[in-house]
C-alpha cells in the first residue's frame, strides 16, 4: 500500500514538474513581493533587518494562498476526484499525498531561496538558520489549512479571492509564532519554545485538516 | 448473484423536484439503460446510484444492505461520467500506472491498452490525443479493475464506429461473467438492455 | 427535555408555530432588560475612579463581544448538528446567524475603537481583544461570502458547515495566540485595555445588558429564520 502512495505522489509532482508555469510563479511572486518591501520603506538596513521575518513570512502566505485554490479544481474538472472517492484508499490519506504534492513542488523551492532572501534583507546567519526551520515547520502549517479552502471552493467557478478571504484569520496563529522565532533569533533568545508549539499546530493539523478536506471534497464534487 | 435494488427514489435541486417514485432491480447479468431528455437528471441519477449524492427519499440497496451504510460499494463499481478522469500531463501509459496504484491493482496494462487499439500510442502525453481516443483509454479502465457494476454515463460519446463494437463487445463479456451494467443515453444504443427506464416529465 | 426540544423546533413547521408564539414574549423581555440595563448602566451607577464617565461605553462594548462570540459558538454547534443529523433547520439557524454576528462583531470594534480615544488617544490600539475581535469579524465574513457564491441550496448548508467547525477550532488557538502576540510585544507604556475593577452596581446593568443583547439575537435569529421557511416553501 505504501508503493501505492510512493506511485501517486510520484504522479502528481510529474504532473506539475510538467508545467513548470504552475510552481514557477509563485516562487517569482515570493520573490517579487520580498522586493517591493525596500522599494516602499527604503534601504535602511536596520528598519529592514527588523521587519524581514515579517515580510517573508506575509510574502510566502501569499504566495501559498494564492495557488492553493487550485489544488483540486482541475481534478475536479478532469472527473480524476471522481476516481479519488471510488478508491479503496482512505480519501485522508489521498488528500496527505496531494498536500505533500504540493508541498514539495510549491513551498520547497520557497524555502531554498529564502535564504537568499534573508540576505537581501540583511540578516545574520543565525537568523537565516531560524528561518529556514520556521519555514519549514509552518509552510506545512499553511498548505494543510489552505487544502480544506480549496476542498471548499471546489465546485465554485472563479473563486477568485474567496479562499484567501476565508483561510487568512486560521494563518495567524503560525504567522505570529513563526515570526516571533525570528524575532527571537534576532535577540539571541532561546527559540525550543517557539519550535515545540509550531510542531504542536503541524500535528494538529495533520490530524484535522486532511479528514475536513476529504468531507469538504464529498460534499463539493457534484458540482 | 449480486443484486442492486432502487426502491422509490426521488431527488430534488434548489427546491425543485428533478425526479421521483424511480423504481428498479437489477441482478447479475442484467443491463439497465436510462433514457431522458437533456436535463432530466439521467447524470444526477447514475451518480445517486454510484454513491457519489444521497437521493431525496428512497432507498438503494446493494446485496440487501443500503449503499450508503457500506464502506465497500464504492470499491465493487466503476463509475464513468462525462469527464473522462484523465491527466492531460501524463502520458497514456503514466495514465494507467496511477490507476492501478489508486485502486490498488498492479496488473500488466499492455492487454487493456491492446485491446482498446491505444498500444501505438502508449507512450504519448494525453493532451494530444483525440476526443475519441480520450473516451477509449477512460474504456479501458474497466479492463484493468474488474468490478461487478459498470456505471457509465454516455460511454459512447465521441467514439468511433469501431470504439463502439469495441465498447458493445467489452459489456457482453461484462455480462456474461455476471456483471451488472447501468448505462445513461439520450439516444436508443441498440445495446441487448434487460430493461429501460425513461427519465422525464413522466417521472415528476 | 430534549424530546421537548425536538418536538417543537426540529421540523420547519413546529419550529414557526412554535416561534411565533414565543416571539412576542421574547420580546417584552428584551425590553425591560434592555431598559433596566440602559437606564442604570448610563445612569444610576456611580462613575469610575479611573475612567470617569468613559467607562460606561462598556455596557455596550462589553455585551457586543459576548454576544459575538456566543453567536459564533451557536453557528458552530448548528454547523455540527447540519453535518451530522442532516437538519435543514439548523442549517438556516446557522446561515441566518451569521449576518447578526457580524454586525455585533464590527460594533464591538467601533464601541472598542470609540472607548479607546479618551482612554488612550487613539481610536485603534492593536491590544489583544480588540485584535481577536478583529479576526472573528474576517472569519464571519468569509463565512457570509463563502455562503453568497454558492448556488445549490444544499451545498452551500454544508460548506458552510465545514468551515464554520474549522473556524471555532481555530477561535481559541488565535485567541490565544493573540494574546501571547500582544504580550511579545508589548512597549514600555502601559496599553493594556483596563476594564475597571466591577463592583455590584456596575455588574447588574452589565449582566442585564448582556442579557438584553442575547435576547436581541434571538428574537432577531427567530424572525429570520421564519422568513426563510417562508422563502424556501416550508411550511
Amino acid at each position: 500500500m505504501f508503493k501505492s502512495f510512493l506511485t501517486i505522489i510520484q504522479h502528481e509532482i510529474r504532473v506539475t514538474m510538467r508545467q513548470a508555469f504552475s510552481w514557477i510563479t509563485p516562487l517569482l511572486f515570493f520573490v517579487i513581493v520580498v522586493s517591493l518591501f525596500p522599494l516602499a520603506i527604503g534601504p535602511d538596513e536596520t528598519l529592514l533587518r527588523k521587519i524581514a521575518p515579517g515580510i517573508i513570512w506575509v510574502a510566502a502566505l501569499l504566495a501559498i494562498l494564492i495557488s492553493i485554490g487550485n489544488l483540486f479544481r482541475t481534478d475536479a474538472e478532469e472527473g480524476y476526484l471522481d476516481l479519488l472517492l471510488l478508491s479503496p484508499h482512505s480519501l485522508t490519506l489521498l488528500v496527505c499525498s496531494k498536500i505533500f504534492s504540493y508541498w514539495f513542488t510549491h513551498c520547497l523551492p520557497l524555502i531554498l531561496v529564502s535564504p537568499l532572501l534573508g540576505l537581501l534583507l540583511n540578516l545574520t546567519s543565525h537568523e537565516e538558520l531560524t528561518l529556514i526551520i520556521t519555514l519549514l515547520l509552518g509552510t506545512p502549517v499553511l498548505c494543510l489549512l489552505g487544502a480544506v479552502g480549496a476542498g471548499l471552493v471546489v465546485g465554485i467557478r472563479g473563486h477568485g479571492l474567496l479562499l484567501p478571504v476565508l483561510i487568512m484569520p486560521l494563518y495567524v496563529p503560525i504567522l505570529i509564532f513563526g515570526t516571533g522565532a525570528m524575532m527571537a533569533a534576532s535577540l539571541h533568545q532561546p527559540l525550543n519554545g517557539y519550535f515545540a508549539i509550531m510542531g504542536a499546530f503541524l500535528l494538529v493539523s495533520l490530524a484535522f485538516a486532511p479528514l475536513l478536506t476529504g468531507v469538504a471534497l464529498r460534499i463539493g464534487v457534484n458540482q | 448473484m449480486n443484486k442492486l435494488i432502487i426502491q422509490d427514489v426521488s431527488f430534488e435541486r434548489n427546491n425543485q423536484l428533478l425526479f421521483s417514485g424511480i423504481n428498479c432491480s437489477l441482478q447479475s447479468g442484467e443491463l439497465l439503460q436510462i433514457i431522458g431528455t437533456n436535463g432530466s437528471g439521467k447524470s444526477t441519477l447514475l451518480r445517486i446510484l454510484a454513491g457519489y449524492l444521497e437521493p431525496l427519499s428512497g432507498i438503494i440497496s446493494w446485496q440487501d444492505e443500503s449503499i450508503f451504510a457500506q464502506d465497500e460499494y464504492q470499491q465493487q463499481l466503476h463509475y464513468l461520467g462525462h469527464q473522462n478522469g484523465i491527466k492531460p500531463y501524463l502520458t497514456v501509459a503514466e495514465n494507467c500506472h496511477l490507476y492501478c496504484a489508486l485502486t490498488r491493482h498492479n496488473i500488466e496494462i499492455d492487454f487493456a491498452l491492446k485491446k482498446m487499439g491505444l498500444s501505438s500510442i502508449k507512450h504519448q502525453q494525453a493532451l494530444r490525443l483525440s476526443a475519441g481516443q480520450l473516451r477509449r483509454l477512460a474504456l479501458a479502465r474497466l479492463l484493468i479493475k474488474s468490478a461487478h457494476l459498470w456505471i457509465l454515463d454516455e460511454p459512447t460519446t465521441a467514439l468511433d464506429l469501431e470504439g463502439q463494437h469495441l465498447f458493445a463487445e467489452l459489456l457482453q463479456q461484462h455480462l456474461k461473467q455476471g456483471g451488472l451494467a447501468i448505462l445513461s443515453s439520450h439516444q436508443d444504443l441498440h445495446l441487448p438492455f434487460t430493461q429501460q427506464l425513461r427519465l422525464g416529465r413522466q417521472h415528476v | 427535555m430534549f424530546h421537548w426540544i425536538q418536538k417543537r423546533f426540529l421540523a420547519p413547521k413546529a419550529f414557526y408555530r412554535s416561534s411565533g408564539y414565543f416571539l412576542p414574549w421574547i420580546s417584552l423581555l428584551f425590553i425591560l432588560c434592555f431598559s433596566y440595563g440602559l437606564i442604570s448602566g448610563l445612569f444610576i451607577a456611580p462613575a469610575d475612579y479611573q475612567q470617569g464617565d468613559g467607562f460606561r461605553i462598556m455596557y455596550v462594548h462589553v455585551p457586543s463581544a459576548f454576544t459575538s462570540m456566543a453567536i459564533y459558538l451557536v453557528m458552530a454547534s448548528c454547523a455540527v448538528v447540519t453535518l451530522v443529523w442532516r437538519v435543514k433547520i439548523a442549517a438556516i439557524c446557522m446561515s441566518c446567524s451569521a449576518p447578526i454576528g457580524a454586525w455585533f462583531t464590527f460594533l464591538a470594534l467601533i464601541t472598542g475603537s470609540i472607548w479607546g480615544k479618551p482612554m488612550w488617544g487613539t481610536w485603534w490600539i492593536w491590544d489583544a481583544r480588540l485584535t481577536s475581535v478583529l479576526i472573528l469579524l474576517f472569519l464571519y465574513l468569509g463565512f457570509i461570502a463563502l455562503q453568497s457564491v454558492m448556488a445549490d441550496q444544499q451545498t452551500r448548508d454544508r460548506t458552510g458547515a465545514v468551515i464554520a467547525i474549522v473556524g471555532v477550532i481555530n477561535l481559541p488557538i488565535i485567541h490565544y495566540s493573540v494574546i501571547w502576540w500582544n504580550t511579545l510585544h508589548q512597549g514600555p507604556s502601559i496599553s493594556q485595555f483596563a476594564k475597571p475593577a466591577i463592583a455590584t452596581p456596575m455588574l447588574n446593568p452589565l449582566l442585564a445588558m448582556i442579557a438584553a443583547f442575547i435576547l436581541f439575537y434571538v428574537v432577531i435569529l427567530f424572525l429570520r429564520v421564519r422568513n426563510q421557511i417562508l422563502l424556501r416553501k416550508m411550511l
